[in-house]
């Protein structure tokens, strides 16, 4: 478990780290916390030409508060994230997803930025950001763009940033839009392997649901995002009821469950809509309160 | 003796500064290897080169599996086999991971860029991953098939009110301990001899098994352990077969070579437990008399029969009927090879694996007869007045007080609330449900319960085996200190401070005076053939052997003191490092004078008394015969006992088990150190519990290996596992030294049967919930 060789770099600019980027391409590897990348390639099942160590980078550390956003700079870890001033009001699903996600050393490495753009389908933090409707601010030696959550993940591992892109921010919509938010996911062993996730944000006015976000996690190829069960609540007080039937739709809209020996298809369609039912009532009772 | 001190070990060990192999640098300038493996789990070697990879800077050379099948033998078996084990395959690889080739280079990083090198041409072969299938036909993938029958079965079965039938199947798991193997080796061209540094841990039967392979005189194999070894739980047996591939290399290419297995090479290839299916027919009379046993066993020990297998079949044999009168059983046991890595020693060794059927069927006939399986239990155990008992199959149970742990037990467990609490928890719809599980816990194995593989005929024709034993030396050096040294190799168990609470307690010091070597170094160490850590048998002989030694040392300190202190040898006491005389306060002498004296004065030493203050010492479980010729077997030293209740609750939407309170009662003897006792009680708990709730070693059905990291397998975290409450009945054991029992495997054997009884309770299920009792598993059993 020794890395295959690898040139690297470690620039002190942004502009530096993407003419590096824009240098060597897809040969290229970003490197930031390293907790998934570095034993990929002690296994060597990566094997970057380069890689690119962003971690001295100015600038990226940091979580800025603005009007109903959280800017998450992609050098923040996934444990400052986790200690951010206020987040169990202005953003409750990170706070109820980071402790998933890894363990406590691992978060204490790991950034925001590199388990989105790692775009694993089983993470925590990829599907909170695809519900919330967030999304991921990435730079090029060409400029900077917005990549919205629902265009960024596009398969497993697989993400719309370009090779010669780095993801610099992610944009965390906070409880202004969606004040009602849960995440809730069953592990075979706690911090790994997610068998499923799911996470809802809503809104409530007059006393219904006025607008819902559903996504549910490790049941296919990416984060999904499912509307039949914000279609479901919709106009709907969540009770017991509304909430199964919540949980119901989203099982019955999970096209091809992924199926591995921690569990099988038919479990994890059940149990995202168990999931996608729970926090449904969570998030409610979150609104209403 | 007696007292929970603190472990010495822990001082180092929690500064970092523990020696472990790979912290050693006993062969300045070796190389490192990388082993290449197959990616196939049945592939004929059609072509394999390494030019490329010899061109690369750095790589000193390659040795292939080719070179080690003309340069060694296979590895003796324990039974006749037409699958020979090398320590590298030369011509067909039989299972993912299996070593084709050794790269050493400079470094490891060049190591494994010249395992890419090579360029291997394989063609696959047919996949045989189904134990079952393989069973059904005789062919060399069937290396055993034996019956046994003790008492008279079909009787037994012909007189049942209940027929138990049922299927248990316990899945392939491993220990996974925090480091890895290890070993540098290096050949001595001068004498041809190996010496090779090793976390090797016994039992040292496989030090022969490696000289054979290596066509060397054992003397010409030396092994030498590190001081630390970071936990083993059985595994690390299995080293040395890497000491055989090591050595090879560093005789080919004239290096010492150094090898640190990383964890992808240790799940794949470095040893599991077998995994096990066994077809139970249990026979009961109305009031719940276990009558009868009919026992089919299939035993998957992975692509070769290499030792010690199939040991982990044979380690139960003297207690086939656990900790019941039933006196008629019959067995079948089949060895089967398919394509998976061949199997080793892991924590339980054979013990989870039947008392899954044994304790599983009791759990079906309690729910089938209407009894409480406690109340079942309690009209099976063997009585106490019953002790010594001897099994149908020929197990010596010396000492036990089973109905009294099992009082215990239910009084810790507070059995009648419980149940109450269960039986409002369902009537409220929730899947609460109690398990039990009695286990007989055997120690200090016999080695010569594994020759039961071959009949009694072939048997005669080789020498006996039998036994287990076990040396330790003690020394006091001019200036009074005391050493200590063993050959138990310990990886993390404590056996330095039991040791030196031992010696204190005989020596008349305390045990922060005594410093305990625990290297083992097969060219000075007071070893046996069944040295090692394993089948818990530290508290017996290990423990034993430094008694005997210490009381060596100090009966020759007797004799000393006596002529100085003009008294009998029988009259001195040795107490707060003094020599006293009894009932004479005055009449005494420090320990270290008469150490001085003895060592700088040999003049002066009484009349026939030899220099030196150094004995070492043997201890040999007593009772330990070889089989006999109707396939009796006292297959271990001592049976210590434990019993195990567990209420558990699965989450109806997801499967979830968890555990809601486990109570564990034990009887180990006496126990030595009740600290260190707590830990091994936990330790064989927390593995049982990651075979019950979650690990397996998984194959897909073209034999690949489907757990290749430790992100993949679910090895049980701290998260994971309760903290059991314990009780502890000693009834002394009369046959080891110290009226010890071993503790460190039994809760490894109930906590398996005892979960998945109780989640077949939760479910109300007729028949078993299988083991790993996964989410997704349990969920699918949901009624």
């Amino acid at each position: 478990m020794k890395p295959a060789t690898f040139r690297y770099r470690r620039p002190e600019t942004l502009d530096q780290a993407l003419a590096e980027l824009g240098e060597h391409g897809s040969g290229a590897s970003v490197l930031a916390g390293g907790q998934s990348l570095v034993p990929l390639m002690n296994q060597r099942r990566a094997r970057p030409a380069v890689l690119v160590d962003i971690t001295r980078l100015p600038g990226l550390g940091q979580v800025t508060d603005a009007p109903g956003r959280l800017r998450v700079g992609a050098l923040v870890t996934q444990a400052a994230f986790e200690r951010a001033p206020g987040l169990a009001g202005r953003c409750p699903i990170a706070l109820e997803c980071l402790p998933f996600t890894g363990h406590l050393a691992t978060r204490n490495r790991g950034t925001v930025g590199g388990s989105i753009a790692h775009a694993d389908p089983r993470a925590e933090l990829p599907l909170a950001l695809l519900v919330l409707g967030g999304a991921a601010e990435v730079a090029s030696a060409g400029g900077r763009r917005t990549i919205a959550a629902e265009d960024l993940f596009t398969g497993p591992y697989e993400s719309a940033l370009r090779p010669d892109e780095i993801l610099v921010a992610t944009a965390w919509p906070t409880t202004d839009e969606l004040p009602g938010q849960a995440f809730e996911e069953v592990a075979q062993r706690h911090g790994d392997y997610t068998i499923a996730s799911a996470a809802v944000a809503l809104r409530v006015e007059d006393g219904v649901v006025a607008a819902a976000r559903v996504g549910v996690g490790a049941v296919g190829d990416r984060p999904l995002l499912v509307p039949e069960p914000g279609a479901v609540l919709a106009g709907r007080v969540v009770d017991e009821d509304a909430a199964e039937a919540a949980g119901r739709a989203a099982a019955d809209a999970i096209e091809h469950p992924l199926a591995d020996i921690h569990g099988s298809a038919a479990y994890r369609r059940h149990l995202a809509g168990v999931l996608v039912a729970r926090t449904a009532r969570r998030a409610w009772e979150r609104a209403v309160a | 003796m007696g007292r929970a001190l603190e472990r010495f070990e822990d001082d180092a060990l929690l500064r970092g500064a523990g020696r472990f192999l790979d912290d050693l640098d006993p062969a300045p300038g070796a190389h490192h290897a990388a082993v290449l493996r197959s990616p196939h789990a049945h592939a004929r070697v059609v072509r394999l080169d390494a030019t490329r990879a010899l061109e690369i800077p750095g790589v000193t050379g390659v040795l292939t599996g080719a070179e080690v099948a003309e340069g060694s033998r296979p590895f003796p078996a324990a039974c006749p086999t037409e699958v020979p084990c090398y320590a590298a395959a030369a011509d067909v690889a039989r299972y993912v991971g299996e070593p084709l080739a050794v790269v050493v280079a400079r470094d490891r990083y060049v190591a494994e860029d010249a395992l890419d090198a090579i360029a291997v041409e394989f063609e696959p072969l047919d996949v045989r991953m189904d134990p079952r299938a393989v069973a059904a036909e005789p062919g060399p993938s069937l290396v055993s098939d034996r019956r046994f029958s003790y008492g008279d079965p079909d009787a037994a079965f012909a007189r049942a009110d209940l027929v138990v039938r049922e299927t248990f199947a316990f899945p392939r798991w491993t220990c996974a301990p925090m480091e890895c193997a290890g070993v540098v080796a290096r050949w001595d061209h001068g004498d041809d001899s190996l010496t090779a540094w090793t976390n090797f841990q016994g039992p040292f039967t496989l030090h022969s098994v490696a000289a054979a392979a290596l066509r060397l005189p054992g003397a010409r194999l030396r092994l030498i352990t590190p001081p630390d070894s970071g936990g083993s739980f059985g595994v690390k047996a299995v080293v040395y077969a890497a000491v055989v591939l090591m050595g090879l290399a560093s005789r080919k290419l004239g290096v010492p070579v150094r090898w640190i297995e990383d964890r992808r090479e240790h799940l794949a290839a470095g040893g599991a437990s077998t995994q096990r299916t066994t077809d139970i027919e249990a026979a009961f009379a109305a009031d719940g008399e276990l009558l009868g046993l009919r026992l089919d066993v299939i035993e998957d020990v992975g692509a070769y029969i290499r030792a010690p297998e199939p040991a982990t079949l044979y380690r139960m044999h003297g207690a086939l009927s656990g900790a019941y009168r039933v006196r008629d059983l019959a067995v079948r046991n089949r060895v089967v090879l398919t394509n998976r890595a061949p199997t080793t020693l892991n924590r339980g060794f054979g013990g989870p694996q039947h008392y899954l059927p044994i304790e599983g069927a009791m759990a079906v006939a309690a729910r089938r007869l209407g009894l409480d399986p406690a109340d079942l239990a309690r009209r099976n155990l063997i009585g106490a007045d019953q002790f010594p008992y001897t099994t149908p199959s020929g197990g010596i149970y010396a000492s036990g007080d089973y109905e009294g742990c099992l009082d215990d037990a239910l009084a810790l467990f507070d059995h009648g609330r419980r149940t109450a609490e269960r039986d409002a928890a369902r009537a409220d719809g929730r899947l609460v449900g109690i398990g039990m599980a009695c286990v007989v816990e055997p120690s200090i194995s016999n080695m010569g319960y594994v020759t039961l593989v071959e009949p009694a005929e072939d048997r005669a024709k080789a020498l006996p085996k039998s036994g287990n034993a076990e040396g330790a030396s003690v020394a006091i050096n001019p200036n009074g200190g005391i050493t200590v040294r063993m050959s138990t190799t310990p990886q993390g168990q404590g056996h330095a401070t039991v040791a030196a609470q031992v010696a204190a307690d005989v020596l008349g010091v305390t045990p922060q005076d005594i410093h305990v070597v625990t290297e083992v170094d097969t060219a000075s160490s007071p070893w046996t053939v069944s040295s090692g850590a394993y089948s818990s048998r530290f508290s017996g002989v290990g423990a034993g052997a430094v008694l005997r030694a210490a009381e060596r040392v100090a009966a020759k300190l007797r004799v000393l003191a006596a002529a100085q202190l003009h008294c009998e040898p029988e009259d001195v006491v040795l107490a707060d490092a003094r020599a006293e005389v009894a009932h004479d306060p005055d009449a005494s002498v420090s320990l270290r004078r008469l150490v001085g004296a003895a060592h700088w004065n040999p003049d002066g030493l009484p009349d026939g008394v030899e220099p030196g203050l150094h004995a070492v010492a043997f201890c040999a479980a007593e009772q330990l015969p070889p089989p006999d010729g109707e396939d009796h077997i006292v297959a271990s030293g001592e049976n210590g006992f434990v019993v195990d209740l567990v209420m558990v609750e699965v989450e109806r939407a997801t499967g979830r088990v968890t555990v809601l309170d486990y109570v564990s009662v034990h009887d180990a003897g006496r126990l030595l150190n009740p600290r260190l006792a707590a830990g091994q009680v936990q330790g064989g708990f927390a593995h049982g519990v990651g075979a019950a709730l979650q690990e397996r070693i998984e194959y897909g059905p073209d034999g690949a290996l489907l757990t290749p990291t430790l992100k993949e397998y679910p090895l049980a975290t701290p998260l994971d596992v309760p903290t059991p409450r314990t009780g502890h009945r000693e009834t002394p054991s009369p046959l080891t030294p110290l009226g010890a029992k071993g503790l460190g495997e039994g809760t490894t054997m109930s906590a398996p049967v005892a979960l998945q009884n109780a989640v077949t309770d939760a479910l109300g299920a007729e028949h078993p919930v299988g083991l790993p009792l996964s989410p997704s598993r349990v969920w699918e059993r949901i009624p």
